[in-house]
């Protein structure tokens, strides 16, 4: 009988299945916001030039590379974290799951602090180190695309947490952990559309400069 | 009180909590912030607070699904308690009805859900039209004020739109796991969800009309979405989570068909209803997010001054560096990459409906089966390559006019095939004219219409002067007539007694087929007629100089005879068959799987496995068998279930 | 100044720490089985875990083949920085491509999707 009584194959076969045909929806977002990058900005970036950082002069340019960096790491956490329980491993697994959760709450906050740069101007509360949601398709677009991104980095913060907190209660193993391989391939997904995001923001196109206003 | 632990009573009651927390939390940031409460000065109401509705309709939408009880399991995995997975009531010892109101995990039930709560939308939907249609049935009428009337026809598209994918939802949710042998769904959890995420979201949609309603038409093209009142936002958000159902509910029928199908079922033995649902489901997985983006830039544009689709530029509290920039024809590209392919959402699963009849009532095979089965993916992947012809006359790029009207005809021949096989399927055929057969073959006249005017609009000449004509909403009525809602009804007829075990009343459903289809001719030809005659689209009244007065009262009128012909059909399979006859296992002698199993069908639809070991179509070949069941295994208890 | 600490950071905490501690409390307070033991018997043990194509592979071969990985998307990210004054889009894109083919075979390993674990 197929439709029920089905093994632990059977289920993680369908659920990977699933999560799957979930990335390819999910690639039809991200890729929406690509195309209207493109579409928008062609063969065009907002230019980012050095501005003190403390007493430090530094480029914008950056930050971005920064935090592409922190993420690529929480990928390689997460994959340790996951081939660890793979191999009954707990110790290392657990380690590596909260690690991979501290890497992404720091690519969050660097872009969150760092990025979009959360101030206090003259009495009124402004975003924007370089450049504010409101200043065009340029800040439309950039702030469009981490947020959107951010949500998911967010959301998969939430989800290491909680797989952290059901491996220290002994939770998975190596026979049965599709809860870890999950949260594996969805983090990896989230570091997948950063790889097109990043270059897509900050590398590709002529920078161009603020017009006087 | 039983009735205050229905799932739906405590949904709407976390959707109200849920609410006011978003709005109170919005508020309480901005008087944090040192702001005023109210967002924008000058205007009185719910425009004021714009963003604190927006973060309060998500909340609702998050407050109902909690409340309704649909996360309650992913919950408590979440911190590691196992929910196993059981049929039937969820509070045990309730009665049976009650579990139509909460959440429920068999197929069954949740299609049954969708296909009622399509048919109530159906119902709120059919009576704007009816209001509206009272204004236009004479020139110069206004006694519904300009900014009523768009708002109730921006209403009636996108609340009929609803409907039709809550019909699509019962088709494919119902049908599917019967016809492939299954007993549920790959992850029931999730279709519940699917399904229930529809309500906060059809509420919406309704409560939109409200708080100003929306001045946009079902397509809420910026800029003047930019602008419009602020009913647009829960129209918005509306469509996002009824489109996160369509996702979600996709992702069910792919795995489900691809993994669960009865021993012997070949891809090329599925039911050809399969195919369709499966073909619908590729569109719905992929193409709705970018009406959801689409949308999304324009909240987003309106509450945070992203002007994604702005050229001038909004000046907000601080001056900008860069500035404008935006361009409202992108919004129209990411719009119709969907919505031009959610039209064969609409259509697939009614035309693999009158396939699935049509043979059972002619009793002969289906002709070219094969073909019939391709063609529904032919048109689900060329539906994807014809969008900007919603565009001719945007102001788009010039050039992409010519290879989107030649990819636009190239549809034609996928749904030719389906069009020929029908005729093929019905030659030298000996055809019973029961009432789903009639709204077959009544869905495939209707749906002539429809496609012989699609042609003419995808040439870019011809469209010049058709586009926003009345011309291209007889075009979609019909299609969309023809495509869903007739086959819908087919379909409703024609399980009915698999689903009640009892036999509706014939006569009622012949005269709900006579009543609506001549209507449904008039009413289309009507509208071609008066929108080459020059009546404009999404206009409250029109001038007696355009001599239309008559056509447009036809219109009306047969619009009504359609109204109080589905009226026949609710009171001939909601109260008059309650009491009905037994109509047996297999009324119609199918050779469908499902039917050859009780009605109405058990708990647990397949006790014993099903093996296929012919042809579905093999109608009146002597000695072909389809299914063949296989000695009664023990009911197994079925396991926590991955969702 | 104090009030944006409120707003943005405190508020946020606030809410995030109620609904952690929310999920917690559901774990006393929802019915349900036991966390191990009987619950978790109802799970038919399989002949072969989901993954046991790798799990023959040795553990510390895994590791390894993870840093590798990691090595690699690093170089192409660096290349990927130095490389964008050419201003070659196209270039850009073959390297974004090359970084999500490698993430998708060795991190998410996608040949799982197709591969069928019948065990039994
Ligand atoms: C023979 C195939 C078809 C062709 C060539 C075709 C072509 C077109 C074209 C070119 C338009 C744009 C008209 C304009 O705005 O100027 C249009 C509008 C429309 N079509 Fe079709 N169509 C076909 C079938 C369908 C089907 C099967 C449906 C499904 C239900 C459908 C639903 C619609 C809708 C809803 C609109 C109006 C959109 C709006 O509000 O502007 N069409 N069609
Ligand atoms: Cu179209």
């Amino acid at each position: 009988m197929s439709a029920i009584a089905d093994s632990y194959q059977d289920l993680t076969r369908r659920n990977r299945m699933g999560m799957w045909l979930f990335f390819l929806s999910e690639a039809f977002l991200f890729g929406g916001l690509l195309v209207a990058r493109f579409f928008l900005w062609g063969n065009t970036r907002p230019s980012m030039e050095p501005t003190m950082i403390g007493p430090l002069a530094v480029s914008y340019q950056i930050i971005p590379l920064l935090i592409t960096v922190v993420l690529l790491l929480s990928s390689f956490s997460m994959n340790r974290a996951e081939t660890a329980i793979a191999h009954d491993d707990r110790p290392t697994f657990l380690r590596f799951t909260l690690l991979t959760a501290l890497l992404g709450t720091l690519f969050l906050l660097g872009v969150l602090v760092f990025e979009w740069g959360w101030r206090m101007e003259e009495g009124n509360f402004v975003l924007g180190r370089h450049i504010s949601p409101t200043d065009g398709v340029y800040g439309a677009v950039i702030y469009g695309m981490t947020g959107m991104h951010a949500l998911h980095v967010l959301s998969g913060v939430i989800m290491l947490l909680l797989l952290w907190n059901l491996g220290r209660k002994g939770h998975f193993s190596a026979r049965e952990h599709w809860g870890v391989e999950a949260t594996a391939i969805y983090w990896h997904y989230v570091d997948l559309v950063w790889v097109f995001f990043y270059p897509a923001i900050y590398l590709i196109g002529v920078g161009v400069h603020a017009a006087a206003h | 009180m039983r009735i205050l632990r229905l799932g739906l009573v405590q949904g709407l009651f976390g959707g109200l909590v849920g609410w006011v927390m978003g709005f109170s939390l919005v508020v309480a940031m901005r008087l944090l912030l040192g702001l005023p409460a109210a967002w924008k000065t000058g205007v009185s109401g719910p425009a004021a607070y714009e963003p604190a509705m927006v973060v309060a309709a998500i909340f609702f939408a998050i407050g109902f699904m909690v409340g309704v009880g649909s996360m309650t399991d992913w919950l408590k995995w979440a911190v590691g308690i196992k929910t196993p997975f059981h049929h039937g009531a969820r509070i045990p010892g309730s009665p049976e009805w009650t579990r139509y109101f909460s959440v429920d995990y068999s197929h069954k039930v949740i299609g049954v859900q969708y296909g009622v709560t399509g048919i109530l939308v159906l119902g709120v939907g059919g009576t704007l039209a009816m209001l509206f249609r009272l204004q236009l049935a004479q020139p110069e009428m206004k006694f519904i004020a300009a900014d009523v009337f768009n708002t109730m026809i921006s209403a009636h598209g996108m609340i009929m739109i609803g409907s039709i994918l809550l019909g699509v939802g019962a088709m494919s949710n119902y049908l599917v796991p019967l016809m492939i042998g299954a007993n549920d769904m790959a992850f029931p959890r999730l279709n519940a969800f699917a399904y229930w995420i529809n309500v906060p979201g059809a509420l919406l949609l309704m409560i939109a009309m409200f708080i100003g309603g929306w001045n946009t038409g079902w397509t809420g093209y910026p800029p003047l979405s930019a602008q419009a009142p602020v009913g647009v936002q829960y129209f918005f958000l509306g469509v996002f989570f009824i489109g996160l159902s369509s996702i979600l509910g996709s992702v069910n029928i792919i795995v489900t068909t691809l993994t669960m199908r009865s021993p012997g079922m070949s891809l090329f033995r599925m039911p050809i209803f399969v195919w369709a649902a499966f073909a619908t489901a590729i569109i719905q997985l992929t193409a709705t997010q970018l009406i959801g983006l689409s949308f999304l830039m324009v909240l987003t544009q309106r509450i945070l001054g992203m002007g994604f689709f702005d050229p001038g530029g909004v000046v907000w509290y601080e001056v900008d560096k860069w500035v404008g920039g935006g361009n409202p024809i992108l919004f129209q590209h990411l719009f119709w990459f969907y919505s031009h392919p959610a039209v064969y959402v609409f259509i697939l699963p009614g035309l693999g409906i009158i396939s699935e009849l049509l043979p059972v009532f002619a009793r002969k095979p289906l002709f070219g089966y094969k073909w019939v089965a391709m063609s529904s993916m032919a048109i689900a992947l060329v539906g994807f390559l014809v969008w900007a012809h919603h565009m001719f006359v945007s102001g788009m790029s010039n050039f992409l006019r010519a290879p989107f009207m030649m990819s636009t005809l190239l549809v034609a021949v996928p749904t030719g095939v389906k069009f020929f096989s029908w005729l093929g399927t019905l030659w030298g055929g000996r055809i019973e004219y029961k009432t789903p057969m009639l709204f077959s073959l009544g869905a495939i006249s209707v749906f002539l219409i429809g496609g012989l005017t699609g042609p003419p609009l995808g040439t870019v000449t011809t469209d010049m002067n058709l586009h926003d004509t009345y011309y291209v909403v007889g075009h979609f009525h019909a299609t969309m007539f023809g495509g869903f809602v007739f086959p819908f009804f087919a379909a409703l007829y024609y399980w009915y007694p698999k689903a009640t075990g009892r036999m509706y009343n014939e006569a009622l459903g012949k005269l709900h087929f006579w009543l609506m289809t001549p209507a449904f001719w008039v009413m289309s030809l009507g509208q071609i007629f008066v929108g080459m005659h020059g009546m404009r689209r999404r206009i409250a009244t029109y001038e007696v100089g355009l001599d239309i007065g008559t056509a447009q009262m036809m219109v009306t009128i047969a619009g009504f005879v359609i109204f109080l012909s589905v009226l026949v059909m609710v009171l001939n399979l909601f109260v008059l068959s309650w009491r009905a006859r037994h109509a047996g296992a297999n009324p119609w002698r199918s050779r469908g799987l499902e039917w050859q199993i009780p009605s109405p069908m058990p708990e647990m639809s397949y006790a014993s496995l099903p093996v296929v070991v012919g042809e579905p179509y093999d109608y009146g070949k002597p000695g072909s068998t389809y299914v063949q069941f296989a000695a009664p295994t023990l009911a197994h208890a079925p396991l926590a279930g991955g969702d | 100044m104090e009030n944006i600490a409120l707003a943005t950071i405190i508020l946020p905490m606030l809410l995030g720490s109620m609904i952690l501690a929310g999920l917690w409390a559901l774990t006393w307070l929802m019915p349900g089985e036991p966390k191990s033991g009987k619950g978790a018997e109802l799970v038919a043990a399989p002949a072969y875990g989901p993954d046991y194509v790798r799990l023959s592979t040795k553990r510390h071969t895994a590791y390894r083949t993870g840093l590798m990985v990691l090595l690699g998307l690093a170089v192409l990210t660096i290349v990927e920085f130095i490389l964008a004054p050419l201003n070659s889009a196209a270039l850009m894109f073959v390297i974004m491509i090359l970084k999500a083919a490698v993430i998708m075979s060795y991190f998410m390993h996608m040949a799982t999707v197709w591969r069928n674990e019948e065990a039994h």
